[in-house]
């Protein structure tokens, strides 16, 4: 496999560092905010659980390139 | 042969050896009032040694069993698809090349209604006013899943609870297929795509009847949808209009319908990718542990095969909801 090939798929992974400070973020703030008012813990958890999903969603843009990079650019020919 | 069956008595002896000392451990922690401080962690670390040579019993006993059948020298990496398998088929005369998603697919679509009629003809005529059993547990799931879309959208729960019950169910039993050696359809990208082009048409539906075609564009403006009195002149009208659309936030007009396009593609590759990134971390685990992958891929399975999915389930149907409230607006 091209060496280059593989430096590609770990740049795509550089993703996965903002999607993790996001999601660090958006839980740091639902714990606070659910120890602030902690009868609105529900309307939090799905507020916190879309927000996380749609962090998520970039790393898994990410992954998901470097996968693709991986698996069917560096295909062994 | 006698020395591969050292390894498996030193297993035995370490297995049998770690719970016995963990048996010793426990009883003298419930005896002594006061036990001594290395009592505890070392009842935690024998049992640990039991467990670990419990495995590696099972390991050599089969590697043992099936010796002929190990790989020589270096495994090659797991081919990885991006598409499923094509199936040629021929059927009634004619040929067919199906996906092989869409067949495990019309396998979950039949067990899935298989079940839904037994329980149609046997739990529906014996309903009672005191729910028991099943009843019970299908009645809870509807009425918190009617409450749930309550909170979402208000006066349209009723039409909308059949859609989504049946896509959440569809989703998460085409994620546990995976359990059965199977690819997961949702793992393929065609599949996730219709499923979220369903809801792109679902959320402009939604939007379309409910606002008409001008409020639809007024709420994607960000114009005010409020309606006007009757009795107001018209100069005034046409004045309050202008004031409404000359306002900063009409500039993202042209971003929020770039936002609504691409909200099929965003569901399509999160979908896509949890699952197809989950099926090709259980792929290279079962390829790296070779022989040993015993006990440890149930373990990983339990997060990347049941709980991943049914939170991509849950995600999936909570951002649908999400997305036809949106256009839908408030009333």
């Amino acid at each position: 496999m091209n060496p280059l090939i593989a430096i590609g798929a770990a740049i795509c992974m550089i993703a996965c560092a903002g999607a993790g400070l996001g999601m660090g973020l958006a839980t740091g703030r639902a714990a606070e905010a659910v120890a602030r008012q902690p009868e609105a813990s529900g309307k939090i958890n799905s507020i916190f659980l879309l927000g996380l999903a749609l962090t998520e969603s970039t790393a898994i843009y990410g992954l998901l390139t470097a996968l693709i990079i991986l698996f069917v650019t560096g295909k062994p020919q | 042969m006698a020395k591969q069956l050292i390894p498996l008595g030193l297993a035995l002896a370490l297995a049998v050896g770690g719970f016995v000392l963990r048996r010793l451990a426990a009883r003298r922690l419930a005896e002594s009032p006061a036990p001594s401080r290395w009592l505890k962690p070392g009842k935690r670390l024998a049992g640990l040694a039991g467990l670990g040579g419990a495995w590696w019993l099972v390991v050599t006993a089969l590697s043992l069993v099936y010796s002929g059948a190990e790989h020589q020298g270096k495994k090659p990496p797991p081919e990885v698809m991006i598409f499923p398998k094509r199936v040629p088929l021929h059927l009634f005369g004619w040929n067919y090349d199906l996906s092989s998603s869409v067949l495990i697919t019309w396998g979950i679509i039949a067990a899935v209604l298989v079940f839904a009629l037994i329980f149609r003809f046997s739990v529906v005529p014996r309903m009672k006013d005191q729910p028991t059993g099943l009843q019970l547990l299908i009645e809870t799931a509807v009425e918190n899943l009617d409450h749930y879309i309550g909170t979402k959208l208000s006066g349209m729960s009723l039409s909308f609870g059949a859609y989504i019950f049946s896509t959440a169910i569809l989703l998460v039993a085409s994620a546990l297929v995976e359990l059965l050696g199977l690819r997961a359809p949702t793992a393929d990208i065609t599949m996730t795509l219709s499923l979220a082009l369903i809801t792109f048409f679902l959320i402009n539906y939604c939007g379309f009847q409910r606002n008409g075609f001008i409020g639809r564009i007024r709420s994607l403006a960000g114009v005010s949808n409020a309606k006007l009195p009757p009795d107001m002149p018209l100069a005034q009208r046409l004045r309050t209009r202008l004031k409404n659309v000359a306002q900063p936030g009409t500039i993202g007009f042209p971003f929020r319908v770039i936002s609504d396009l691409v909200v099929p593609l965003s569901l399509t590759c999160r979908l896509f990718g949890n699952m197809f990134g989950g099926m090709i971390i259980i792929d290279l685990l079962y390829w790296a542990l070779d022989s040993k992958a015993i006990g440890i891929p149930s373990v990983v399975g339990l997060y990347f095969n049941i709980f991943h999915p049914l939170i991509q389930a849950f995600i999936f149907i909570t951002l649908t909801l999400s997305y036809i409230e949106e256009a839908v607006g408030e009333e």
